[in-house]
């Protein structure tokens, strides 16, 4: 609690660190689920393409396993962010609103991504021949 | 007279142009194609190829059909055009 080197980030406050950890686990699910069908969509129409872009849709299968860790970290990170009671340590720690506008924006950003991903199936076909100039 | 033998040619041009220009119909077998995306992937990789006319790639039955000018391309060429963009394509039935 006397860890004074970045109080911006207040790295010391374990709540802190932790909404930047299920921040970082939502980002990274969200974009897990979106490598397999996303990825290359927007890899191809920005011209880089190789047969390793089969490698990313080889992940296909494991898409729904990453859409639910996703939501996972993301319910868990909102209900840290916007509903947990705020735990006030002789008034220190919460005189500090507890999520930084990183971690907020990282949560809606992941939110966004795995919506996406999520009804990729929809949007795919409205997208994809945009993109494409098809 | 000389009328004639001009009519009389461009009559027999106009039934030798299919020969020349023959269009070949290809259903290839795109295994990787399992996403709501891949196949605007694959049609847009095989549609570059000079002489292909028409992609059909087909999510569901994992094939893509491509009609093509055979003076101009062959189905080999496609198919290297769509592994080459990530998804393995093998010929399955050429029709001509």
């Amino acid at each position: 609690m006397t860890d004074t080197i970045d109080v911006d980030l207040n790295p010391s406050d374990p709540d802190s660190r932790k909404a930047r950890m299920i921040a970082a686990g939502g980002i990274l699910g969200a974009l897990a689920a979106s490598t397999c069908c996303i990825v290359p969509l927007i890899l191809f129409s920005l011209g880089v393409s190789g047969a390793w872009i089969g490698n990313l849709t080889a992940l296909e299968p494991y898409k729904p396993i990453f859409i639910v860790i996703t939501l996972g970290f993301l319910g868990y990170g909102y209900w840290m962010v916007y509903r947990k009671p705020k735990a006030c340590a002789e008034g220190e720690t919460c005189a500090r609103p507890l999520p930084n506008r990183l971690v907020k924006t990282a949560l809606w950003a992941s939110t966004i991504l795995i919506v996406i991903a999520l009804f990729w199936n929809w949007i795919a076909p409205v997208v994809a021949p945009i993109l494409l100039g098809l | 007279m000389k009328l004639h033998t001009s009519v009389l040619a461009l009559i027999g041009f106009m039934a030798a142009a299919p020969v020349f220009a023959a269009e070949q119909t290809v259903t290839f077998s795109v295994p990787g194609m399992t996403c709501a995306s891949c196949p605007y992937i694959v049609e847009s990789a095989m549609s570059g190829v000079d002489g292909v006319v028409t992609v059909n790639a087909d999510a569901d039955t994992r094939t893509a059909l491509v009609i093509f000018d055979d003076a101009i391309t062959n189905a080999d060429d496609i198919a290297f055009a769509s592994t080459s963009a990530g998804y393995e394509a093998v010929i399955l039935e050429p029709k001509s």
